[in-house]
C-alpha cells in the first residue's frame, strides 16, 4: 500500500484547497515555460531512461502487490473486460477519426494505435492518486485507472512501432495529438474528471 | 601502402529504421556496419533527439561498389517516400579486402 500523505490523497474526498497546484501540473508549467523561452533546459540522457524504468518498476510492484492480496480466479472477468476495452480502444477510435474526422487510413491508422496504446506516465499518475482503493475491483480508485487507461495515449513506444507499422502516416498529426494535446489535457484536467465520474457513478 | 578500393554508404535516417537496415544490409550483402546516435536538422526542420520518435541514427556501411549501390538503391525505393533519409556514397580504400565483399 502506499502511505496515505498529503501527496498520494490528492484524490481524496474531502480536503482542504492546496496553497500550490499540484507538483506534476507545476513541473508541466515548467516545460512548457522552459520551452517558450526557448531554455536549454534539458534532463540528462541517462536519468531520463532510469525514470522511465523506475516507473515500470513501481507499477509493477505495487501492482504485484495488489494482485497477490486477491484471489486470482475472481480476477479473471475483469482481466478479460480490461483487455477487451484494450482491443476496442484503437477500432474505436478508427472509425471516428476516419468517420468525423475525416483522415486518410494510414492517418486515422496510426492515431488510433496510439490512443490503443497506453500511457505510462499518465498511467502512473492517475495511479499515484488512485491506488488508495482497491484495485481493479471496478472501486472509484479501480475504475478511475480504467478510464486514465483508455483516454490515454501512448508517445514513447507507439510512435516507433507505428512509424515502422504505417510508414504512409504523417508522424505530426499523432505526436500532436498523444503529446501535444491528450497527454497534458489528462493530466490537468482529465484525470481529475475522471475520478469525479467515478465517484458519482458509484454514488 | 597498397589499398583495395571499396565504397562507404553513410546512411543518416530516424532511428525507427536501424532494425529493418541492419537487416537489409546483411541480406545485401554487406559484412558489417557501424551506428551512432546523431542529431541534426534539414529542409523539414530539426531532429534534436530529445526523446524516442524524435531521435535519428548514422549508418556506415564499406562494401563493394556492387553491394553499396544495391543496398542504396533498396533504400531509396524502401524507405525515402515515408522517412527522413540522408544518404551519400565515398570512395574508401581498404588494407583487408576480404572483410569487405
Amino acid at each position: 500500500m502506499v502511505a496515505p500523505s498529503r501527496y498520494t490523497s490528492r484524490c481524496a474526498a474531502a480536503r482542504p484547497a492546496p496553497l500550490l497546484p499540484d507538483p506534476l501540473v507545476l513541473f508541466f508549467l515548467l516545460g512548457l515555460a522552459a520551452r517558450l523561452l526557448r531554455s536549454d533546459l534539458r534532463l540528462p540522457e541517462a536519468l531520463y531512461e532510469a525514470l522511465a524504468l523506475y516507473l515500470l518498476l513501481a507499477i509493477g510492484l505495487k501492482g504485484g502487490i495488489e494482485l497477490a492480496s486477491h484471489a486470482v480466479g475472481g480476477l479473471g472477468v475483469q482481466v478479460a473486460g480490461v483487455l477487451a476495452l484494450g482491443f476496442a480502444t484503437p477500432l474505436v477510435a478508427y472509425a471516428v477519426l476516419r468517420g468525423l474526422g475525416r483522415l486518410a487510413g494510414p492517418d486515422a491508422a496510426s492515431i488510433a494505435g496510439h490512443y490503443g496504446s497506453v500511457s505510462v506516465v499518465t498511467f502512473a499518475v492517475a495511479a499515484v492518486g488512485a491506488w488508495t482503493g482497491p484495485m481493479l475491483g471496478f472501486s472509484v480508485g479501480g475504475a478511475t485507472l480504467l478510464a486514465t487507461l483508455a483516454a490515454s495515449a501512448s508517445y514513447i513506444a507507439a510512435p516507433t512501432a507505428m512509424r515502422i507499422a504505417i510508414p504512409e502516416a504523417n508522424p505530426a498529426m499523432s505526436l500532436t495529438a498523444a503529446l501535444g494535446v491528450t497527454f497534458p489535457f489528462n493530466i490537468v484536467v482529465g484525470i481529475p474528471f475522471y475520478h469525479r465520474f467515478a465517484a458519482a457513478a458509484a454514488a | 601502402m597498397h589499398t583495395h578500393p571499396r565504397k562507404l554508404l553513410v546512411i543518416i535516417a530516424e532511428a525507427a529504421l536501424e532494425k529493418p537496415l541492419t537487416e537489409d544490409l546483411k541480406r545485401l550483402g554487406a559484412q558489417g556496419f557501424t551506428v551512432h546516435d546523431v542529431r541534426g536538422g534539414g529542409r523539414r526542420g530539426t531532429r534534436a533527439g530529445d526523446w524516442e520518435a524524435d531521435r535519428s541514427i548514422e549508418l556506415k556501411v564499406i562494401a563493394t561498389e556492387a553491394v553499396a549501390q544495391a543496398l542504396a538503391d533498396h533504400v531509396l525505393a524502401a524507405y525515402c517516400p515515408h522517412y527522413s533519409v540522408t544518404m551519400f556514397l565515398a570512395d574508401a580504400g581498404v588494407l583487408r579486402p576480404e572483410k569487405f565483399s
